[in-house]
């Protein structure tokens, strides 16, 4: 390389970089005391608002705001930005309850998600740091709104010290490339059909290497000076692709192991079936075999009633019909047993004759069987 | 447990012999190799066996019982032993000598290996054997999770097994063992007879046959090479299928998907082979893998059978094979799966999964982009499409020069475009659910593709030096 050609490409590349460059380490904090205590946000139109849970409020805790969670609590906070103006939304928190929390953009009317804005955190007592990158299509145009939702299966208080959107410089854009490539994504129901990863800033990774993965074809066929090291270069971006793909097969089995192997019967989780498959363990071990068929009454997935006929064949399974004296529920919030009356019922109305409770898996699931 | 697994096991290989004998009468030519014939005798072994206690059941009304298994695995072998005989004046038997002689030969020629060319067999064998124990583990230790696995292919194998029988009332939810009634049963009835033989209903058990389908898709594949194609690229072609993200995923996954690409494979690369100049004996295994494609779901049926018998046709106008070769390849595809047919004629089943009277060509544009995005760029096969595209838009002359790679690749371009026409240009795309899954059906032909046009590649380099 000629002294010009030197001096032509690092200028150019600096061009290139400059705008990152300048903008880098900036960054805004939208939530902490002093932010939220200041005259400037009291006066503001631009406040955060929390919905979905039945205290409203935030209140002051150490040096952070605490929220009084009834489990689904969302942070709603109208502001408008891309991921031009800032890459990264970083969140200093601690919760006494495993959460999952999820970003939101445009939360008050389009409400998109993806599960790379999705982290789950265990309960601790002393503050944590999550990030969210911004790199994502959701943040291409201006958002006019975030939400955050703080997901815990109990009722749960957060303190949270500090929301800040933050500027990358272009080493942590760079690192940021390999963490959205390795992030996995959680194992679903439709998995088996199309895996969501790997994904870069939101798009199919390997879209970033198309323009190289053809110039590479075109030197291994064409040139007969870099044919070998094309070739090797290709094979190398299988492999990679290769591990990238076992490291998920890993990650979902690790995720197996933690959640379903080792935990002990009543813990065990699988995937998005929660603990159905225990459940339906449970229901098997404690309706005599004289029933044939029950009604069952579930809820979650609308896969379960189709999921139980498996497990528990050969009993037949009537997805909420009154067909027969034996009723189940799964986690049905509005199918009470009446004590008094000793029948079932669903809000108002009766859903069964007279009959009595046979056995509880929790306080909404449940076998009831008509006299 | 133990005893269970090793009754397993017996069970699997107890299917061997029938398949193999059934692969020796097809091959009177001695066109195949030990290892290929090895591995076919599963397949062969597994979907014969299933179609014969099908039969025995459905039109017989015999019971699916231990007897009537055991009785379908020896009484065939038997009745081809003694068509063999007739053939060829002598029975098939094991003989213990042979395979000493045969393994010792194997370990010889192993020893003749470079040092690098052994080290990289140790390292493929490391990640099959990592790759192996990841997937049984999943099913030892992971119930049935993924929907068609326990609404249809699972549930059908646990009821079957329950009743002991087909059922056949189609007004009840389980005709046939419940689930989508037009499904094909090959899968099905091999879980069943895992599930007999080990006495009980374990869901290990039955998911089990999975990973046996990704070993012998991999044996079968490796195995179908000709000792002319350099071992390099043939331990290449083994790494690269093996790995395929979407493919090796269904090593732990109760769907019949990867039975059907093994089917399919067979189907056409035995057309390829014998195009190839490799011998008849290919040309009469595609016909039977052809109808235990159809036998095991129903793209054999719906695509698979019209395309090859098209391209048998263009065979004969080009005088590639006489009348008397085509009739015996369809006659014998016909007997094998005509228990099914018949079946699935008379019972008026549907030709796709669906409802097929409602067929309509529609235009699902907004599929595009999720199309090529699936197939290309996802890494559900990792570079495997994009190399097999870039490949044939630009050197389709050097693929053009031989018959036999000119036929592979108008067959994968066909299937690829019918497959995914369906999704684009149907009604039947549903929610894409299907999509990924059917292209990774063609994977192991693509990546026999890409091998055989690196061969040709590289002797093309090496005749130019």
């Amino acid at each position: 390389m000629t002294k010009k050609s030197f001096i032509f490409f690092s200028l150019l590349t600096l061009l290139f970089l400059l705008p990152g460059i300048c903008l880098a380490g900036q960054e805004k904090i939208i939530f902490s005391y002093d932010v939220l205590s200041s005259v400037e946000y009291q006066k503001s139109a631009s406040q955060w608002q929390i919905t979905q849970n039945s205290d409203s409020g935030l209140y002051k805790k150490d040096d952070g705001m605490m929220l009084k969670n009834d489990g689904g609590a969302y942070l709603i906070y109208p502001f408008v930005f891309s991921y031009h103006d800032y890459d990264q939304l970083k969140i200093i928190f601690y919760s006494d309850q495993p959460a999952t929390i999820l970003l939101v953009p445009d939360v008050t009317t389009i409400g998109s998600n993806s599960f790379e804005l999705r982290k789950k955190v265990s309960a601790q007592e002393s503050y944590q740091t999550i990030d969210f990158s911004l790199r994502h299509p959701f943040f291409k145009n201006k958002v006019q709104d975030i939400g955050l939702n703080f997901y815990t299966v109990l009722p749960s208080n957060l303190v949270i010290k500090e929301i800040v959107l933050v500027k990358l410089d272009f080493s942590e854009v760079i690192l940021q490339v390999f963490k959205d490539y390795f992030l996995v994504a959680p194992y679903s129901a439709f998995t088996v059909n199309l895996f969501p990863t790997p994904r870069i800033f939101g798009h199919d990774a390997l879209i970033y290497f198309l323009p190289l993965i053809l110039l590479l074809a075109w030197l291994f066929f064409k040139s007969c000076r870099f044919r070998k090291i094309a070739g090797i270069i290709l094979l190398l971006i299988w492999i990679l692709i290769d591990c990238r793909m076992s490291y998920e097969f890993f990650v979902q089995g690790f995720d197996d192991y933690r959640n379903f192997v080792t935990p002990p019967q009543a813990e065990k989780k699988l995937r998005t079936y929660d603990d159905f498959y225990q459940f339906a363990g449970w229901l098997k071990d404690n309706l005599s075999k004289e029933y044939s068929e029950i009604n069952f009454y579930g809820s979650g997935s609308v896969h379960l009633p189709r999921l139980l006929q498996y497990l528990a064949y050969p009993m037949l399974i009537n997805n909420e019909e009154n067909i027969g004296p034996v009723y189940v529920t799964y986690n049905r919030h509005d199918i009470v047993y009446n004590e008094a009356e000793k029948r079932l019922y669903q809000g108002d109305k009766p859903l069964s004759e007279v009959g009595e409770l046979i056995a509880n898996y929790n306080k909404d699931s449940f076998i009831f069987v008509e006299k | 447990m133990i005893l269970a697994w090793l009754k397993i096991i017996l069970a699997i290989i107890l299917l061997w012999p029938r398949g193999y004998l059934l692969v020796y009468v097809i091959d009177r030519l001695k066109n195949f190799s030990f290892g290929f014939k090895f591995f076919v005798s599963f397949v062969f072994g597994i979907a014969a066996f299933g179609l014969d206690i099908f039969g025995a059941n459905v039109f017989g009304g015999f019971k699916l019982a231990p007897a009537l298994f055991l009785a379908s695995a020896v009484g065939q072998a038997i009745s081809l032993e003694i068509l063999i005989f007739f053939l060829e004046r002598k029975f098939v038997y094991p003989k213990p000598k042979k395979l000493v002689g045969f393994l010792k030969k194997q370990w010889q020629n192993f020893s003749l290996w470079p040092i690098w060319e052994k080290l990289i067999l140790m390292i493929l064998i490391l990640i099959l054997v990592v790759r192996l124990a990841g997937s049984i583990w999943t099913v030892v230790n992971i119930p049935t999770y993924d929907f068609d696995a326990w609404n249809n292919w699972n549930l059908r194998a646990k009821v079957i097994f329950t009743e002991s029988k087909i059922p056949l009332d189609q007004n009840s939810p389980f005709y046939l063992g419940g689930g989508i009634g037009s499904y094909p049963l090959n899968d099905t009835l091999f879980k069943v007879w895992l599930l007999t033989a080990s006495g009980s209903f374990q869901e290990s058990y039955i998911n089990f046959a999975s990973v046996i389908y990704y070993l012998l898709l991999l044996g079968i594949f490796y195995f179908s090479f000709s000792n002319k194609t350099p071992r390099l690229l043939k331990l290449l072609g083994l790494y690269l299928l093996s790995g395929l993200p979407l493919l090796y995923f269904h090593s732990h996954v109760a769907y019949a998907d990867l039975l059907f690409s093994i089917f399919l494979f067979l189907t056409v690369a035995n057309l390829f082979y014998w195009l190839a100049g490799r011998g008849n004996s290919f040309f009469y295994l595609s016909g039977i893998a052809l109808a235990f494609s159809i036998w095991t779901k129903n793209e054999g049926l719906a695509i698979i059978l019209p395309l090859i018998f098209l391209t048998t046709i263009v065979f004969l106008v080009l005088k590639k094979c006489n009348f008397k070769q085509l009739f015996f390849y369809w006659f014998w595809a016909a007997v094998t799966i005509s228990p099914w047919l018949t079946f699935r004629i008379t019972n008026r089943l549907n030709i796709l999964s669906g409802d097929s009277s409602t067929f309509k060509l529609v235009f699902n544009y907004q599929f595009i982009n999720e199309l090529i995005s699936s197939v290309f760029l996802r890494s559900h096969f990792n570079l495997l499409w994009l190399l097999v595209l870039i490949i044939i838009i630009f050197q389709i002359k050097l693929i053009w020069r031989r018959m036999s790679l000119r036929y592979l690749t108008l067959t994968l371009v066909s299937l690829f475009l019918i497959y995914n026409g369906i999704i684009l240009f149907t009604d039947k795309a549903f929610d894409l659910s299907a999509l990924a899954r059917i292209n990774m059906q063609l994977a192991p032909l693509g990546v026999l593709f890409l091998i055989f046009f690196l061969r040709q590649f590289f002797a093309k380099i090496n005749n130019n030096k």
